[in-house]
């Protein structure tokens, strides 16, 4: 039981630790944009390969607000050709008293595709006529829409804020915005922004919110991981910081790292006081088996053989206790974490240093039962 | 006949409190082939530790056992238990069978620890339970066996590797008279058919009938012994 109780507070831990990990590593969690009153450095984002994404901060010497067009402009002096700048605003549905963030995007090759893990499904993405429109592309199946059926061709009302440059930061006030009506052109499916936002273009988003030059990042495609690295170089050469994905992923091992650090030495500590009390489990059972034992040695077993078989029902019982522990751990992370982590190489490990254990905590107890006296135990009965 | 075991000076000391107590002392026997031998005697004059320093459960504080020509002061724990596994049969009073096993599978055990290819051991344990006259029950728990079936059940399991000599303590006292004379007749019968040497301890007079020598036990000691003849 014990054994089964470490187990499962293992496989819990590792579930959980591996549910966060994976949705980190979802790039739709990583998207630093979109809120502008708590805005940091701006961000470059530079995509390396579908679904992992470098982040390039503004400017190394704290300046919140890199203009777009010059940050642009610094990229493209050094080769490097942005392909979208982002901006979100955080805007309100007016009926709803629902936030959301309102994001631009940019044409490009008449037909953009912001984030090419958005999957369009219905309608389009922008193009060059629609400068300056009142259009929007959203996800369909966002939770903003409550039980309404969004389709093409529908009116969205949207509370723009008034924007205030404030002491690097901007301020949103709601109170002073006014309520614009875009058309829904397109529909995607989840995506990098999540389900929380509207795509409008940018310069309708300018326009319309007098925010003209701040972008929240300006996305940068490379075509494999070796330009990634080079343009990482010389955007830092250009005093350009860089924060990629990979020290993005640093950071969050180092804090998953203290975490899972914290449940080792719990599962460790578990996996001891479970290995004592099965000691003392094995101990009882070899006490109330002595009789058992003094037969076997009477029809000829050798302390050998009682020592193996005491070992190996210790070692029957850690199994016995991993599976259940393994299996209603793995399902209890899955419950909290949303994702059901199974996989044949954890079973095995989890299982072999279970049953390793439960071997070692058998052997004290066995050797003792290979000492019982078999006339002794035979005369009392 | 020729000499099967054989004891020299054989002693036994037990320290209780302050007390000594001799459990065996200075016993001198010798077994043959195909004897039957009866040891009887007052409780608690030593039978049973006699029976066990002869099957090399135990260790005796002086003296020597000799089971043909080996010495047990000089075989180890594992030699003395190989003994008990190709040579010395045990049967006991309480039948000493495991309760989680069924009759079958109580029988087919000692095979198991020597390693008997499994279609052997199976037949093998088959033929014991039917010569037992129990084989229908050997797929039964031994609760559901009465006491005479489970001392059937441990004489085939003491006869499952065929030792040479079988070493019985007390094998009727927890029977009613008639299933003992069963149990005994069977004995017989195996020593007539296959030459099957027995040590008995009992209290029995039908065992005491049936072996052909006899061994009177006191304080320890055997105070003498007794052939049987055809005619006694």
């Amino acid at each position: 039981m014990g054994i089964a109780i470490a187990v499962f507070v293992l496989r819990t831990s590792s579930g959980l630790v591996l549910g966060i990990e994976e949705r980190a590593l979802e790039p739709v969690r990583i998207i630093l944009g979109g809120d502008l009153y708590l805005k940091s450095p701006e961000f470059v984002l530079v995509e390396e390969m579908p679904g992992s994404y470098n982040f390039v901060t503004g400017d190394e010497k704290g300046e919140f607000f890199v203009e777009t067009q010059e940050m642009e402009k610094r990229l493209k002096e050094i080769g490097i050709t942005t392909t979208y700048p982002v901006l979100s605003v955080k805007c309100l549905l007016p009926q709803q008293d629902m936030d959301f963030n309102i994001i631009m995007g940019r044409n490009i090759e008449n037909d953009i595709t912001f984030f090419h893990i958005d999957q369009s499904v219905q309608g389009r993405y922008f193009t060059e006529d629609d400068k300056g429109r009142s259009v929007a592309v959203v996800d369909a199946s966002s939770e903003m829409w409550g039980n309404a059926h969004v389709k093409i061709g529908d009116s969205l009302s949207v509370l723009l804020p008034e924007v205030q440059r404030g002491d690097n930061r901007l301020i949103l006030d709601f109170g002073s915005g006014t309520v614009e009506d875009f058309e829904i052109i397109g529909l995607y499916s989840g995506g990098i922004m999540g389900t929380d936002a509207i795509w409008v273009p940018e310069e309708t988003l300018r326009k319309l919110t007098h925010i003209d030059e701040e972008a929240t990042y300006v996305a940068v495609i490379t075509e494999s991981q070796s330009d990634t690295t080079e343009f990482e170089t010389k955007i830092k050469q250009n005093n350009l910081s860089v924060l990629t994905i990979y020290d993005m992923m640093e950071a969050l091992s180092r804090d998953f790292g203290e975490f899972k650090q914290f449940i080792r030495t719990i599962v460790f500590i578990t996996y001891g006081v479970s290995a004592l009390i099965l000691v003392n489990i094995m101990l009882a059972a070899v006490g109330e088996r002595q009789h058992e034992i003094g037969i076997l040695k009477s029809i000829g077993a050798k302390s050998t053989d009682i020592t193996i078989l005491i070992v190996c029902e210790s070692a029957l019982l850690g199994l016995i206790g991993g599976l259940l522990g393994f299996f209603s751990g793995s399902f209890t992370a899955a419950v909290f974490s949303g994702k059901l982590f199974f996989d044949l190489e954890t079973i095995i490990t989890d299982i072999v240093i279970v049953v390793i254990i439960c071997s070692i905590a058998g052997v004290y107890p066995a050797v003792k039962a290979s000492r019982i006296p078999a006339m002794e135990v035979l005369r009392y009965e | 006949m020729s000499e099967l075991m054989r004891t020299e000076n054989l002693s036994k000391v037990f320290k209780m409190g302050g007390e000594t107590i001799y459990a065996a002392r200075d016993i001198n026997l010798t077994i043959e082939k195909g004897d039957i031998f009866c040891i009887v005697g007052p409780s608690g004059s030593g039978k049973s530790t006699l029976l066990g320093l002869l099957g090399g459960l135990d260790r005796p504080t002086s003296g020597e056992v000799y089971f043909k020509d080996k010495q047990y002061s000089l075989l180890s724990e594992d030699k003395l238990a190989d003994l008990r596994r190709h040579s010395i049969g045990f049967v006991f009073q309480f039948y000493n069978l495991l309760p989680a096993l069924s009759a079958f599978e109580n029988v087919r055990l000692p095979m198991d620890i020597v390693k008997t290819p499994g279609s052997i051991a199976v037949e093998r344990t088959w033929n014991l339970l039917e010569t037992m006259g129990i084989k229908e029950r050997g797929l039964h728990r031994l609760s559901q066996l009465s006491g005479g079936e489970q001392q059937r059940v441990a004489l085939a399991r003491a006869l499952a590797n065929n030792p040479e000599i079988i070493l019985a303590d007390e094998p009727t006292g927890n029977l009613d008279s008639k299933t003992g004379r069963k149990i005994l007749q069977l004995m017989q019968s195996l020593n007539e058919a296959n030459g099957q040497t027995f040590i008995i301890v009992s209290h029995d007079e039908e065992v005491a009938r049936m072996a052909n020598r006899f061994g009177y036990m006191k304080d320890g000691g055997i105070s003498r012994v007794e052939n049987r003849t055809q005619n006694d």
